[in-house]
């Protein structure tokens, strides 16, 4: 079954180890480079989650909220290690994000960055109900922001 | 009673209203401005601002929080004078201004920033509004560009 968990001591090293496939490198920063941005993002409630499958690590996610309006959910970084994907992990594990979010309800929507060539992401997100906010960010300009409303 | 809400500026209000956009313009103004020019923007001189729109078919709202917290304006389609007081501003007020006014559009809403405001610009990148192209001089160097929001809103279903 998957779960969600806080980045703590007994999972910090089995998430460290955690890889995507090869063509999806460039797409985001390594384990321990993700695991990094917890501290990174203190200012802005970063957080990051580790999605684990039965009690075992096999996928991350940082999420932190944005400082500026319109205020939101930043999602980012959101991965399922090489040898689990495939098999429905990623949609769970977002599913719950999304619940979590829900929950927790600091704001009503969450956006994620994504490499406009990273097709597989993108399929994801536009199957868990993100669209394509149109927005280019000039820093980014080789990527689309999509956005998703939680539900009220 | 103490609930957040969006209400039109009437007389019992403009003076509120002519505080906030005062303190607002002045901030967001002042890095490239000369001090006289900020310091000619006064809730006072605001006041007169805000009459004559009012006078010539704009209308302002104001939001409560309970206590006055920000303004904007409508005239057709056209979205101006949004407005938050400095200290609170990037708490939500100014997105719940802008979405109310959006609301109130009957066409497609359109608004002009000053070129150089990143912040603004990237907001209503943000909330789906794009660049028309469309651009006036304001100074030398400085120009306002319009943007509009795109017909096809990701926020609409």
């Amino acid at each position: 079954m998957i779960r969600l968990c806080r980045l703590n001591e007994e999972n910090r090293v089995k998430a460290a180890g955690l890889s995507v496939k090869e063509h999806q490198k460039r797409f985001l920063d390594s384990a321990p480079g993700i695991i990094a941005r917890e501290e990174i993002y203190r200012d802005c409630n970063g957080r990051v989650y580790v999605i684990e499958n039965d009690g075992e690590a096999i996928g991350l996610a940082l999420v932190k909220e944005f400082t500026e309006e319109p205020l939101g959910y930043d999602l980012q970084q959101f991965m399922i290690d090489g040898r689990y994907q495939g098999r429905g992990y990623g949609s769970e594990a977002l599913k719950l994000i999304l619940e979590e979010l829900s929950e927790e309800r600091h704001y009503d929507q969450v956006e994620v960055c994504v490499k406009k060539d990273d097709r597989e992401a993108i399929g994801l997100y536009l199957k868990n109900g993100f669209k394509d906010s149109g927005y280019v960010d000039e820093n980014v300009p080789d990527a689309i922001n999509m956005i998703r409303t939680l539900n009220i | 009673m103490k609930e957040k809400k969006i209400v039109p500026v009437n007389e019992n209000l403009i003076s509120a209203a002519a505080v906030i956009h005062s303190l607002s313009w002045k901030e967001s103004h002042r890095s490239f401005c000369t001090p006289e020019f900020i310091e000619l923007h006064s809730p006072g001189h605001q006041l007169e601002y805000i009459k004559e729109k009012i006078g010539n078919g704009s209308d302002f709202y104001m939001l409560l929080d309970p206590e006055p917290v920000g303004i904007v304006s409508v005239t057709g389609d056209l979205i101006e004078d949004l407005y938050v007081l400095p200290d609170i501003q990037n708490r939500g007020y100014g997105t719940e201004l802008l979405r109310y006014a959006i609301d109130l559009c009957k066409g497609t809403p359109s608004l002009w920033i000053l070129e150089n405001n990143d912040r603004a610009k990237k907001l209503y990148l943000r909330e789906g509004f794009r660049e028309t192209g469309r651009r006036n001089m304001i100074t030398e160097g400085l120009d306002e560009i319009e943007l509009s929001l795109e017909s096809e809103n990701f926020r609409e279903e």
